[in-house]
């Protein structure tokens, strides 16, 4: 493969627009973050300690960026913006709660960011220029070891608010998700380039990779994984195959699923209920959701300001309810910037694997975004009583360090696979905004 | 330093956070300029999912910014949220005002108060967290909450109060009541079981409504609810879901009947009454029979008569062999007209309606002489309310054709079918006028009120006979159409007429019975006001002393 290989000075200015995207965010995340302090201690105290997040998160900033510059990454630098703009909205509202204020050195969420920004970085160096193809023969391995980690899991972890974790309160059932979207992208690729579509011959290695994860995830009681993912599969088979019946499968499953969890399962069936009938039990089970409802109509339109709300009457405020608090404090507006912000990830992500001319990397990076766009649908929709609550962190935002980095990994591999091999620099320089500027004079 | 700080800071936010997602649009059309995505499924996914985040985002502001509309949760967080600032426990319920404006409910810290307490109870019902809701506050509930969008106003309202709760408020509802008159109402029934209604016969405008006894709807006592109380049944609105005998009264449908049907003869009255032909029936007899009876005197019947004098005397022996002439059929078919048996709607609510009960007219039956007979002194099985008798002197006072009775001002007034031609009407008029001049209502012959009337004595079989007295003034411009009646009050002149006389008279003093300055065409404007925080404070003070009670 021959490549046009790009210098430095080029690469700098073609990465401008994350440049000049990244500032904005900062300074967004700036003002958010002088609020939050002033509110707090009621002024903005001398010592560098309590800036300490935002300068990591600086830090992040440059260091990704000058990485990126020196690696003449030509990866689409709007997606990594909007990573940006959530991950440093996520640092800002976890200040708020005060998640960094009681750090605990052995615990890993205290790492998860830049821990995070580094995986982030070694995935890109590692599967860029195409050579995230090298994963597509590890398809069943893959499943294999989603498998594995679920059984680990299931032995050596501990119960806590209804899941498992192992010592340390790392939840590595979330790294299945990239797993499993590897391994599906491997056995779709084939049946799209065979032209097949879904015979008994196909499905069976798909049957086989997938089912004991799934049991596995039964066994664990994580039903709101096993829904994400489930419903994953079902939209994929039908993007892969064209085959629109796949959804009315899912649809099918779907109820024949919620049936079953409904008569085997009397904590989901609590769920369940306070889903459908919110008020017969409000100081009960319907409570949680409540709470969070209430909290965000006090935010109204505006929202009562960042570090104005009181999220200490949100239950689980800092991670599966916090876009209630987002709802509180930055109100209907701020919620609509932040589900635009996931939606520019979503639109640029499928816009990667659009682009692409194989199967493999078009379904992984469809998978990769499809996961986040279901995650944050399954979250927000369990906040605001659209779904019942299935206990799925919204990503970026939610405090969880092993959600964060596995966040970050995906969006990793999706950074990694949008830069296109073959694509010649001289095609790409039109993208600096200083020449387009010099241009258009 | 906060304060000054809270407000760049947050714009500071946003803008840069606008502004970014801006630029991530720019850039992005900017750089791919709509190169469609290879794969159709993918298409579909990303309309999907976009169509999925709009739906959650939509879904979301039924409960952040339109939550008010969930009563359960309003009340969830009224009663569990601990926020100091909530603006769930600070949205306060429309008022209710009056025709000029006096308010007559209003929400101060959550609950509902009525300044005028017990002469409105009925009407407007009560909005309690313990009990409820009921009247006026149960029918209109989510206009007064500032839930209907079915207006102009309402819609303004509505996006109002999702962007600004804090000073939140719902719509008002303007009445056609007349405070002052219906305080008046009250005060005559003297919590006397009864009711007492005024109409305007211009335009159907229920100026009173009144019901007695009364409750207190700030402070509901749990025992008014069982029926086993002290008081009879004080929840009851007597105005509109009493069913009463109407006793004479129903002559003026009689009379009216027999006028169309061009009757113009004379009846003889024999002083021993008239017993209907045919098994079992009891004679009917004139009220002076009893009179003489109870005096021990000779009562010589009032021989031979005609309709004129057979009113105005109310002679029983006179009607039911009036009636039994006239026959079923033409009885049935004036009773249809006069809107027995069908609805009587006075109020269209955004959450249920107010309608007075069906006065029931039993259909009689070609044979039934006896039926006839007593349904056309207003006894048997017949059974009207006292807002229907006050549409029935209107009627008389309209010339046959009166407007529907309505309650709130942004009810347009609409013409009921006519229950009578307008030449009844006008000899009717000419009969009820003489019942004051000459009759059984002398009692009301005041004269510069020119009331026109009639008198009515039903026989109930518990107890003492209800005092009715239903009449409109002034005679030749009619404005008002009243009718009270007071449950076991006896003998109709004696204790109904002076409450509908000394209605009169307080709609007089207080210019009701001028002629409308305008055409009521112009009646929509202002009726879907909506009231704001300052003219709830300007509650000018009723009438101090509503009507002196006059002397029969």
């Amino acid at each position: 493969m021959i490549r046009a290989q790009l210098n430095l000075a080029d690469a700098w200015r073609y990465r401008g627009r994350e440049r000049v995207l990244f500032m904005l965010s900062f300074l967004s995340i700036l003002a958010g973050y002088l609020l939050v302090l002033a509110r707090k201690t009621g002024g903005f105290p001398s010592g560098w300690q309590a800036y300490l997040p935002l300068l990591v998160y600086l830090a992040a900033i440059l260091v990704t960026h000058l990485a990126l510059v020196l690696m003449r990454f030509r990866g689409d630098q709007l997606l990594l913006a909007a990573v940006f703009y959530l991950a440093g909205f996520g640092i800002l509202i976890q200040s708020r709660m005060g998640t960094y204020e009681e750090i605990d050195p052995g615990k890993i969420a205290a790492y998860a960011f830049p821990a995070g920004l580094a995986l982030m970085l070694l995935v890109i160096i590692l599967f860029r220029r195409g050579r995230y193809r090298a994963l597509r023969p590890l398809a069943m391995p893959c499943a294999a070891l989603a498998a594995l980690l679920l059984g680990a899991i299931l032995v050596f972890g501990q119960r806590y608010r209804g899941a498992y974790f192992l010592p340390g309160n790392i939840n590595p059932a979330d790294i299945i998700k990239i797993l499993l979207m590897i391994f599906l992208a491997g056995v779709l690729a084939r049946w799209q380039e065979k032209g097949v579509r879904a015979g008994p011959r196909e499905l069976l290695p798909l049957l086989l990779g997938w089912v004991a994860p799934m049991i596995l995830l039964v066994l664990q009681r994580d039903l709101g994984m096993l829904a994400l993912l489930n419903a994953v599969l079902v939209v994929m088979l039908a993007v892969a195959s064209g085959r629109f019946s796949y959804l009315a499968l899912g649809a099918a499953g779907t109820a024949i699923l919620g049936a079953a969890v409904y008569f085997f399962s009397a904590h989901a069936r609590v769920r369940l209920a306070a889903w459908l009938t919110p008020f017969a039990d409000p100081t009960g089970t319907s409570w949680q959701v409540l709470q969070a409802l209430s909290a965000m109509y006090a935010g109204g339109m505006w929202g009562v300001g960042l570090g104005g709300g009181s999220p200490q009457f949100i239950p689980i405020a800092s991670s599966d309810f916090i876009y209630a608090v987002i709802g509180e404090e930055l109100g209907y507006a701020g919620c609509g910037m932040v589900l635009a912000f996931f939606l520019v990830l979503i639109f640029r992500g499928y816009r990667v694997a659009g682009g692409l001319p194989v199967p493999f990397g078009r379904l992984l990076a469809a998978g990769i975004v499809t996961t986040l766009a279901f995650q944050v649908l399954l979250n927000i929709g369990g906040v605001m009583k659209a779904l019942p609550l299935t206990g799925i962190t919204l990503p970026f935002i939610s405090h969880g360090g092993s959600s964060l980095l596995t966040t970050f990994l995906g969006f990793g591999l999706l950074l990694a696979i949008s830069e296109r091999e073959g694509a010649t620099g001289k095609a790409k320089m039109k993208f600096s905004p200083r020449r387009a500027r010099r241009k258009a004079h | 330093m906060l304060d000054a700080l809270n407000i760049p800071l947050t714009i500071l936010f946003f803008l840069f956070c606008f502004w970014t997602i801006a630029l991530i649009f720019i850039y992005g059309r900017a750089s791919s300029p709509a190169r469609p995505l290879r794969s159709a499924g993918l298409r579909w996914l990303l309309r999907g999912v976009f169509i999925l985040f709009l739906g959650f985002y939509l879904y979301q502001a039924t409960w952040q910014l339109a939550g008010f509309a969930r009563p359960g949760f309003m009340d969830f967080m009224r009663k569990y949220s601990r926020r100091q600032v909530n603006p769930a426990k600070e949205m306060a319920r429309g008022s209710i005002c009056d025709r000029n404006g006096v308010v007559l409910a209003f929400s101060e810290n959550l609950r509902r108060r009525y300044p005028y307490g017990r002469s409105f109870c009925h009407l407007l019902g009560y909005a309690d967290p313990m009990f409820g809701l009921a009247g006026l506050e149960a029918a209109d509930n989510a206009f007064l909450d500032g839930l209907t969008v079915a207006s102009k106003g309402e819609l303004g309202r509505f996006g109002m109060n999702i962007l600004n709760r804090r000073e939140a408020e719902g719509n008002r509802l303007c009445l056609t009541i007349d405070g002052r008159l219906q305080a008046a109402a009250s005060a005559l029934l003297r919590e006397r079981p009864g009711a007492a209604v005024a109409l305007r016969t211009s335009d159907g405008s229920v100026l009173a409504l009144a019901s007695a006894p009364s409750f207190d709807p700030e402070k509901l006592d749990p025992s008014i609810f069982s029926p086993a109380g002290s008081v009879p049944s004080p929840l009851l609105n007597r105005a509109l879901q009493g069913a009463y005998p109407p006793g004479s009264v129903i002559k003026i449908m009689v009379a009216a009947c027999a006028l169309e049907s061009g009757f113009d003869g004379l009846i003889d009255c024999p002083p021993e009454g008239y017993t209907p032909p045919g098994r079992y029936h009891q004679p009917i007899r004139d009220h002076e029979y009893y009179e003489h009876q109870r005096r021990k005197t000779e009562w010589s019947g009032l021989g031979r008569i005609g309709l004129e004098k057979g009113f105005a005397r109310s002679s029983n022996v006179f009607f039911a062999q009036l009636g039994v002439r006239l026959g079923s059929r033409r009885l049935n078919e004036t009773a249809a007209r006069f809107l027995f048996n069908s609805k009587l709607e006075l109020f269209q609510g955004s959450s249920g309606i107010i309608a007075a009960r069906q006065s029931a007219w039993p259909v009689l039956e070609p044979e039934d002489r006896g039926g006839m007979a007593q349904q056309s002194i207003g006894q048997g099985a017949l059974l009207v309310t006292p807002l229907h008798m006050a549409l029935v002197a209107a009627a008389v006072a309209c010339g046959g054709q009166p407007y529907a009775p309505r309650l709130a001002e942004r009810t347009p007034p609409q013409l009921l079918e006519p229950m009578m031609t307008p030449a009844a009407a006008e000899k009717l008029k000419l009969l009820m006028r003489h019942a004051v001049e000459h009759g059984t209502g002398r009692s009301a012959n005041i004269k510069e009120l020119n009331i026109a009337g009639k008198t009515g004595t039903a026989q109930v079989p518990d107890g003492t006979d209800h005092a009715w007295f239903v009449c409109f003034a002034p005679v030749d411009r009619p404005a008002i159409a009243v009718a009270a009646i007071v449950e076991h009050g006896g003998y109709g002149a004696a204790s109904a007429l002076p409450v509908a006389v000394g209605l009169i008279k307080q709609a007089k003093a207080l210019g009701l019975m001028e002629p409308p300055p305008e055409p009521p065409a112009g009646h929509e404007s202002g009726s879907r006001q909506n009231g704001t925080k300052a003219e709830r404070a300007l509650q000018a003070p009723l009438a101090s002393s509503p009507g002196k009670e006059p002397k029969p």
